[in-house]
C-alpha cells in the first residue's frame, strides 16, 4: 500500500548513432541519459550494428513521470536499442486524494533515420498494474532507404495474479513516415469497455504490435513465413502488409508466446535482407530459444 | 434544404454504385470463427466500432476534409490541395489491413468517377486518387451537404453496409438487421455531434480486435468479401 505518492521523475536519454567510414563500418553511439535513465554500455555485434541497452533505475514508473528518449542515426548506421528489464507502470486512478482521477505517465520516443539508416527497437515487456495510466508516443522518421523494425509488448494487469487493468488505460500512438509520407499511423488505447469486448482485447491480458517499415514493398513469401512461425505458439495471431513492411498483431494470455512469434518474424526479416541471424541482447534475462522450437529454422537457432 | 436532403438521400442509398456491398471488413473472419453468432453479438460490435473504433477517426476528419477541399475549391493554387492529400494518407496509414485499404481506394474512386459521371465537379487536377473518408467529403461539398448531417450519413452508411455482409454471413434475417439499425439511430445521432467537433487527433482506437479480424481476412481459404 503506497501512503504518499513519489515525486514525478522527468528522464531523457538522447542518442546518436554513426560510422566512422560509410556503409561498411562498424556503427558507433554518443549520447547522454538524466536520471533515472541510463545508457549501458553498447555491446557492437558481429555484423557492426551498434546493441545499446538502455536502464531505468527507478524500479517502475508512477504517475507523471515523463520519460523522452530519442535517437539519430547517420547514414548507414545500424543499431539495436533494448531495455535491461521489464517496465512497470503503477497504478494512479483512486490513489491520491488530491488527483482521484490518477496522473499519465508518459513516454515520447522520437527515431529519426537517414539515408540507409537500420534501427531495431526492441525493449522489453511493459506491465501496467491496476489502475495504471500509461501513454506513449512514437515518432519515427525515415530517410530514403532507412529501415525501423519495432516490437513491444504489453500486459494490462498482473495477470498471473488475477489482477486486471481495473480504471486503469493503456495508449500508444505510433506514427511512421518517410520522405514527408505516412506509412502507418497508429492510434491505440486500451481500458474500460475494449478490455472485455472481443472488438477490443476480447478479455485477454496480452497486447503486442511488431512493426516493420521497410525501404521497399515486401513479398507474400514473407508473410507467408511469418504465419507460419505462429505454428506451436498460443494466442490470436495475424500479420499483413504495409505499402512498404509489414505488421504484425497478437493477442493472448502470454508474453513469451508474443516475444517467440515476434523473435521468429525478427529472425525472418535479418534473413530477407541478406543480414546476419539475431543473437537476443546479452541483457535480455530469459533463458528460451524462441527459434529452437522451430525445424525450419533449426540451422539458424544452432550458431546461438 | 429539402434539395440537400434528398441528394443527401442520394448518397447513402445502397444503391449508390461503389461497391460497399463486396467488404465485410473483418466480419467475415468473425463469423468463421464464431465469433458472431447471433444479433447481439452483431448489434455489440457495431456499437464498440462506433464507440471507439478507427471509424470514429475518419467521422472525425470529414469536417477538416471538407473545409481544406473547400478552400481548395477557392483558390486552387494555394497549399489546401497538399493538406486534403496529406489528410486522406493521415486517414489511409491507421488502416493496417491491406485489404481494408484496398477497399477505401476502390470506393473513394469509385465515388469520384460516379460524381464525375453525373456531371458533377471532382477536386484536384487531372484524375484525382482520393480514399473514401475524402470522397465523401468532397460529395457532401459538391451536393452542399451540412457537416453534421455529412458525418451521421458517414455512420449510418456505414452500419447499413456492415449489416448487409452480416445478413449474408450470419443467421441474420433481414428483420433483426433493421432492428439493429433502428436501434443504433440515436447511438448514430449523439456520435455524430460528438464527431462533427471533435479533433481527431485526440481520438483513439480500440479495436485490436478488428484490426485482428482484418488482417485475418487475407488468410481465408473460401470467402464471399474483398475484405
Amino acid at each position: 500500500m503506497q501512503l504518499t505518492a513519489p515525486a514525478p521523475w522527468r528522464a531523457q536519454a538522447r542518442l546518436r548513432f554513426e560510422t566512422s567510414d560509410g556503409a561498411v563500418g562498424a556503427t558507433r553511439h554518443q549520447g547522454g541519459a538524466s536520471a533515472p535513465l541510463k545508457i549501458q554500455r553498447a555491446f557492437p555485434a558481429a555484423d557492426g550494428r551498434c546493441e545499446l541497452p538502455l536502464l531505468h533505475t527507478g524500479g517502475g514508473l508512477v504517475g507523471g513521470d515523463e520519460l523522452a528518449i530519442s535517437a539519430e542515426l547517420g547514414a548507414g548506421s545500424r543499431a539495436l536499442i533494448t531495455s535491461v528489464a521489464a517496465q512497470k507502470v503503477y497504478g494512479t486512478v483512486g490513489r491520491s486524494r488530491r488527483v482521484p482521477a490518477g496522473s499519465w505517465t508518459h513516454q515520447t520516443l522520437d527515431f529519426r533515420l537517414a539515408a540507409g539508416a537500420d534501427l531495431e527497437w526492441l525493449p522489453q515487456e511493459l506491465v501496467v498494474f491496476r489502475d495504471g495510466l500509461f501513454q506513449q508516443i512514437c515518432r519515427v522518421e525515415l530517410a530514403e532507404g532507412a529501415s525501423w523494425l519495432g516490437a513491444e509488448v504489453v500486459r494490462l494487469g498482473r495477470s498471473a495474479d488475477g489482477e486486471t487493468l481495473g480504471s486503469g488505460r493503456w495508449r500508444s500512438l505510433l506514427q511512421i513516415r518517410r520522405q514527408g509520407q505516412w506509412e502507418l499511423v497508429d492510434r491505440l488505447e486500451l481500458g474500460g469497455e475494449s478490455l472485455e469486448s472481443p472488438h477490443g482485447l476480447g478479455g485477454q491480458p496480452v497486447f503486442a504490435s511488431l512493426v516493420w517499415a521497410a525501404p521497399g514493398p515486401v513479398g507474400e513469401s514473407l508473410l507467408e513465413a511469418c504465419r507460419a512461425e505462429r505454428h506451436g505458439l498460443e494466442g490470436e495471431m495475424a500479420c499483413g502488409r504495409l505499402e512498404r513492411g509489414l505488421v504484425a498483431r497478437f493477442r493472448g494470455r502470454s508474453t513469451q508466446a508474443a516475444r517467440f512469434w515476434f523473435t521468429r518474424i525478427w529472425a525472418r526479416i535479418r534473413s530477407e535482407r541478406g543480414l546476419a541471424a539475431p543473437v537476443l541482447p546479452r541483457v535480455w534475462p530469459f533463458q528460451e530459444q524462441p527459434l529452437d522450437q522451430d525445424p525450419l529454422l533449426a540451422t539458424a537457432a544452432r550458431s546461438w | 434544404m429539402s434539395l440537400a436532403r434528398l441528394r443527401l438521400f442520394q448518397l447513402v442509398s445502397p444503391a449508390l454504385p461503389v461497391g460497399a456491398f463486396s467488404y465485410s471488413e473483418g466480419l467475415e473472419v468473425l463469423v468463421q470463427a464464431g465469433q458472431l453468432p447471433d444479433a447481439a453479438s452483431v448489434r455489440r460490435w457495431l456499437e464498440a466500432e462506433l464507440d471507439r473504433g478507427a471509424l470514429t477517426i475518419e467521422a472525425a476528419s470529414l469536417g477538416r476534409l471538407m473545409e481544406a477541399l473547400a478552400r481548395w475549391r477557392e483558390a486552387p493554387g494555394g497549399h489546401a490541395w497538399q493538406e486534403v492529400l496529406d489528410l486522406d494518407s493521415w486517414l489511409l496509414a491507421q488502416r493496417e489491413a491491406a485489404e481494408v485499404r484496398a477497399q477505401q481506394r476502390q470506393m473513394g474512386l469509385s465515388l469520384l468517377q460516379l460524381l464525375a459521371d453525373l456531371g458533377l465537379p471532382i477536386p484536384g487536377e487531372r484524375s484525382p486518387r482520393l480514399a473514401w473518408p475524402a470522397a465523401w467529403a468532397w460529395a457532401g461539398l459538391a451536393l452542399e451537404i451540412p457537416p453534421q448531417e455529412l458525418v451521421e450519413a458517414y455512420l449510418y452508411g456505414w452500419i447499413a453496409t456492415q449489416l448487409s455482409a452480416a445478413v449474408r454471413l450470419v443467421p441474420l434475417g433481414p428483420t433483426a438487421a433493421q432492428r439493429i439499425q433502428l436501434a443504433l439511430a440515436p447511438a448514430i445521432a449523439s456520435r455524430a455531434a460528438v464527431l462533427a467537433t471533435a479533433d481527431p487527433e485526440a481520438l483513439w482506437s480500440g479495436g485490436v480486435g478488428a484490426g485482428l479480424a482484418q488482417l485475418g481476412h487475407g488468410e481465408l481459404y473460401s470467402r464471399l468479401f474483398r475484405s
